[in-house]
């Protein structure tokens, strides 16, 4: 329209194109449009204002003019109205894009913050209020972030101006009913819809037959008013000029079959329609004599979780639960806090698609932890990043406020909260921010006295959050999402078997209570403290369980969610009665199941039956001590020695088959436990021989003395040393456990020992062992020391064998077992032989 | 007040790790075969059962403290005990820690020396090192049993945390004796520290849990 009037390059002052500077120039021309408007039968007068905000001003140099360019606007539209005596006329105060794209990554485009752009259009939204501006118009938006940005300004310039003035937002979309960045209409409508707007709806970019399917979405779909500004038809090029060319008398048959159809509230034009359109629009409207406009969509349930750009995340048809993703999780997972310990954000981002891929619905996303001071700035990194890839809705995982709203600013969709409580004060600065950006948030039945363990106790706290958020914070039911807490199921304390019960009860009561609020729970704690098979099915059935409950959502690693059906009978009922406390024993009947469940995995066989009888003597004896068969080997030892010596059998029978069992033990063949099996069959049979034994010869290949030093009080290993050694031919004296250095050496002199073999777990007990060995020289002897412990290695007998720069002169040797003891040990005895 | 408390093996068996039991203590290794698995697996039965016809019970000593943190230290301010940890792969207990911490000192006590001196004494080799073992990772299990009782009573929601003495983030196992201290044991309690701050009976363990 200002394009018709005659303004000469004088009227701009040397501003030309800046149309709102004709507000102060030329109101005259400005009243004169408006009048022809209103004459035409419009009711509400939107300003010369577009492209009135800060940066688009700048752009002429005129960013100082700001306010006195809009409060210029409104007040020429107020006039016009004035001028001609119409009582039932508005003022709307007109608010466009900045240009800026807030939610691109693009380095000029997106180079904007939130908090900068809410206050480029608080300021223009102040301007307008101040000039009279009964409304505010946020219309022609691209970006989804900047929406968001201009409805925290303008709400924060309504708040403080004390004046009752209407929000109403009008997005741009194509005939697909898409944004510029592929937002839908609908996932637009669910991320403004609680933020604070009256009025919402589409306007520019195409005529009234290409908006069809996006009315119908919206009439079927908004819980608020439904807003329709189209252009004069699809613009046409001509000569470098956009040109429309729908007529008003089409324009308004297109629009007035519409608003039969369709539930619109309010109805208007935008770029090529003239008074002319406006007349025909209004006359056809009136001849309908349309009534209430104000009525409840068909569809009650849109979807509270939508992304930048799905329409609708949740899967059509789907069954409750939706899955809350939980593996971007700093403090869950190893993986995850890796990745962004080293900023690693694309790989983040595929791990949050992978979730996608394996059905989540919402990915959880925690950045919180002690070794970086930036969860903020990590956080809103990561959301304005991931909004561009992932459908999948983001639920923000903080305990901090200031976190929270960084992230939800750099986020273009409608992220879930995690969470609130009453544990402290938080809530006061948590919820503030759920109401302001239209959100939902999780909360934890927990208060001052921690978590409520009753169903009672539950429903009370959240009875509490409930009051707190619907009457201080006006937030709607459907905003929260109470979580009734699980607890660990693998304590068998009485104190815990209800816990589930108690869990599933509060869930069931309070959606009975607070009808529209919904649930959640973090599910894999129930399981905490079992093997990793048991926890999976155990998760699983108390997931499966919660739904027949009630639950709504639930924090659970996709990877693993399975319909029930999928599941063995069997495991679901044995986690079904440990979940329902239904008997006793639950618990252990659970756990026994799975460690049979790795049992059957081994097939039984019994190797010990090998047949000795056919053997000779000799050969059956070892044979019954290789493979540890007790029954009948006195009888055997009784026949052999008819034939053979006690002393003989010994050396040539028993021994040698001990030294079979080292060897098997030492390729593997069999493991330790065996081999002490053996030596309990050999400590048998010696202990039988010893009776026929001439009194006065030696068995014994050598003696040691043994212990275990000073301090410490771990045996096993010195045990084993004895029965190895002694099985093995030698005389062992054991000293025990915590023995002093003194004690040893003097029994060591006394005994004539041929070694002294020490064990120590710890280093600083084997400290011990190089007192002894410096006592021992200082005493000038020099019996061998064998070593061994899990704190002892070669380097360490090497360097208490070394005193003052010489070797002690009996030596130190490192024993890693038993076995390599007993070499050590023949090599000792067979040394001091030949130097005998 | 330490809470003590006497739980029945029964309770805690079921969470003995089978598969780390026979790997680190009983010997078993990755080219052993089905029935050296299986033997094992009889060994486990047999040995549940003698413990199960004994006297053994498993001994819960533990207590929730307030806690004050500066850099790398935790304070307990009622005790004047200050503990200092070290910093392992950026990781650090005290920054880790909340305002509460959790001590808890478990044992089998001092039955199970006179169960496992008897099957030495008899001879009864491989039963004592089955014994041994088995006990050794009963002590465990009972530290993971109460640990799922106190992650319950705390309202635990992050990933369990527990940590030992004589471990790479808290080495020092000298802090033995303020655990001692502040959980009231003694000379007469049924596990003792060893003058180089070792618990006796060995079947015991000490824990410092985070949430």
């Amino acid at each position: 329209m200002l394009q018709k009037h005659k303004i000469t390059p004088e009227d701009f002052k040397g501003y030309e194109g800046t149309f709102e500077y004709l507000n102060i120039t030329r109101p005259d021309i400005i009243q004169d449009i408006h009048k022809q408007y209103l004459l035409a039968g419009a009711m509400v007068m939107d300003t010369n204002s577009f492209g009135g905000n800060r940066i688009k001003l700048k752009e002429a140099g005129l960013e100082n003019k700001v306010y006195e360019l809009n409060y210029a606007a409104a007040q020429n539209a107020k006039e016009a109205i004035k001028s001609l005596g119409i009582k039932d006329a508005f003022v709307m105060g007109s608010m466009g894009p900045t240009g800026f794209l807030p939610s691109s990554t693009d380095p000029t485009l997106g180079n904007i913050s939130f908090n900068e752009l809410s206050d480029v259009f608080e300021e223009q939204a102040k301007a307008l209020i101040d000039g009279g501006a009964d409304l505010l118009l946020l219309e022609t938006q691209h970006d989804i972030l900047e929406v968001k940005a201009g409805i925290v300004g303008a709400r924060k310039a309504i708040n403080s101006s004390c004046k009752e003035v209407a929000l109403q937002v009008q997005v741009t979309v194509d005939q697909y009913s898409n944004m510029l960045f592929g937002t839908h209409i609908l996932t637009a409508l669910t991320i403004i819809k609680d933020m604070g707007v009256d009025v919402f709806g589409i306007n520019c970019s195409t005529g009234p037959t290409e908006m069809e399917n996006t009315i119908k979405l919206l009439s079927e779909n908004s819980p608020l008013p439904i807003s329709i500004i189209p252009n004069a038809g699809m613009p046409e090029n001509v000569d470098g000029k956009a040109h429309y060319k729908m007529t008003p008398e089409l324009f308004a048959d297109v629009i007035s079959n519409y608003l039969t159809k369709y539930r619109i509230n309010v109805i208007g034009g935008c770029c090529g329609t003239t008074p002319d359109h406006i007349k025909n629009v209004k006359i056809k409207a009136e001849s309908l004599k349309l009534t209430d406009r104000i009525s409840n969509p068909k569809n009650q349930n849109i979807n509270q979780l939508p992304t930048f750009c799905s329409p609708i995340s949740i899967k059509e048809g789907k069954i409750a639960p939706l899955i809350i993703g939980e593996r971007i999780n700093s403090q869950g997972s190893r993986k995850a806090k890796d990745l962004m310990l080293q900023d690693k954000y694309d790989e983040l981002i595929d791990l949050a698609k992978s979730q996608e891929q394996q059905n989540a619905d919402l990915i959880d996303c925690c950045f919180a932890m002690t070794e970086r001071p930036d969860e903020e700035l990590q956080l809103s990194t990561f959301s304005k990043k991931v909004a561009y890839t992932t459908n999948a809705p983001l639920c923000f995982d903080s305990t901090e406020a200031s976190v929270l709203e960084s992230a939800v600013k750099s986020y273009a969709g409608k992220p879930l909260i995690n969470s609130i409580n009453l544990e402290s004060d938080k809530i006061h600065q948590i919820l503030p921010i759920v109401k302001r950006f239209g959100l939902s948030t999780i909360a934890l039945c927990i208060n001052e006295q921690g978590m409520a363990k009753t169903a009672e106790q539950k429903i009370a706290i959240a009875k509490k959050i409930y009051n707190i958020a619907t009457n201080d914070y006006n937030l709607k039911a459907e905003q929260l999402v109470f979580d009734t807490l699980t607890f660990t199921l693998a304590t068998g304390e009485d104190e815990w078997k209800n816990s589930a019960i108690e869990t599933f009860e509060a869930i069931k009561l309070l959606k009975k209570e607070l009808p529209g609020v919904k649930t959640v729970l973090g599910v894999s704690n129930v399981s905490f403290g079992l093997s990793p098979s048991a926890r999976k099915i155990l998760n699983l059935v108390y997931l499966h369980t919660a739904v027949e409950y009630g639950l709504d959502m639930a924090i659970f690693n996709a990877e693993h969610f399975h319909p029930i059906s999928e599941l063995n009978k069997d495991e679901v009922a044995l986690a079904k009665a440990l979940i329902l406390n239904q008997g006793a024993s639950t618990l252990t009947n659970f756990i026994e199941h799975f460690q049979k469940i790795e049992k059957q995995s081994a097939p039984a066989k019994d190797n010990k039956q090998v047949v000795t009888e056919k053997l000779p003597l000799n050969k059956a004896i070892q044979q019954k001590i290789i493979t540890r068969d007790k029954e009948g080997i006195v009888d055997l030892l009784e026949q052999l020695r008819q034939t053979m010596k006690a002393e003989e059998i010994i050396n040539t029978v028993l021994l040698p088959a001990m030294k079979i069992v080292g060897d098997k033990m030492e390729t593997g063949e069999i493991i330790l436990p065996f081999v002490l099996e053996s030596a309990e069959i050999m400590k048998k049979s010696i202990t039988h021989l010893e009776q026929y034994l001439d009194k006065n010869s030696n068995m014994s290949k050598g003696t040691i003395v043994l212990a275990t030093v000073f301090g410490d009080v771990h045996d096993i290993g010195k045990n084993l040393v004895k029965t190895i050694t002694e099985n093995n031919g030698y005389k062992v004296i054991d000293l025990g456990k915590q023995v002093p250095a003194d004690k040893i050496i003097e029994t060591a002199l006394t005994e004539k020992a041929d070694a002294i073999t020490l064990s120590a777990l710890l280093v600083t007990t084997s400290k011990q062992m190089q007192i002894i060995v410096e006592k021992l020289n200082e005493l000038g002897k020099k019996i061998p020391v064998i070593i061994g412990g899990a704190a002892i290695n070669d380097n360490f007998a090497k360097t208490i064998s070394n005193i003052n720069g010489k070797q002690y002169a009996g030596g130190v040797f490192y024993s890693k077992d038993a076995f390599s003891g007993l070499k050590i040990l023949e090599g000792i005895i067979n040394d001091s032989k030949k130097s005998h | 007040m330490t809470q003590k408390k006497v739980i029945n093996p029964d309770k805690f068996i079921p969470f003995i790790n089978k598969q780390v039991l026979f790997k680190t203590s009983w010997g078993l290794k990755d080219n052993n075969n089905q029935d050296t698995i299986q033997e094992l697996e009889k060994a486990f039965i047999a040995t549940k059962e003698l413990i199960l016809s004994s006297y053994i019970k498993g001994l819960v000593y533990s207590n929730i403290f307030s806690v004050t943190k500066e850099n790398n230290s935790i304070t307990f301010p009622e005790h004047g005990i200050t503990w200092e940890f070290p910093t392992v792969d950026g990781k650090n207990i005290a920054s880790a820690a909340g305002n509460k911490l959790v001590l808890q000192v478990v044992t089998l006590g001092k039955e199970v020396l006179k169960l496992y001196e008897e099957l030495e004494n008899q001879g009864n080799y491989s039963n004592a090192f089955y014994f041994h073992g088995f006990t050794t990772w009963m002590a465990e299990a009972l530290a993971q049993y109460n640990h799922n009782t106190v992650r319950n009573e705390l309202g635990s929601r992050l990933p369990p945390e527990r940590y030992s003495f004589g471990y790479s983030l808290c080495p020092d196992m000298s802090m033995q004796k303020d655990l001692f201290k502040l959980l009231e044991l003694n000379e007469n309690s049924e596990v003792r520290l060893t003058e180089s701050f070792m618990m006796y009976p060995e079947q015991s363990t000490s824990a410092l849990i985070l949430h």
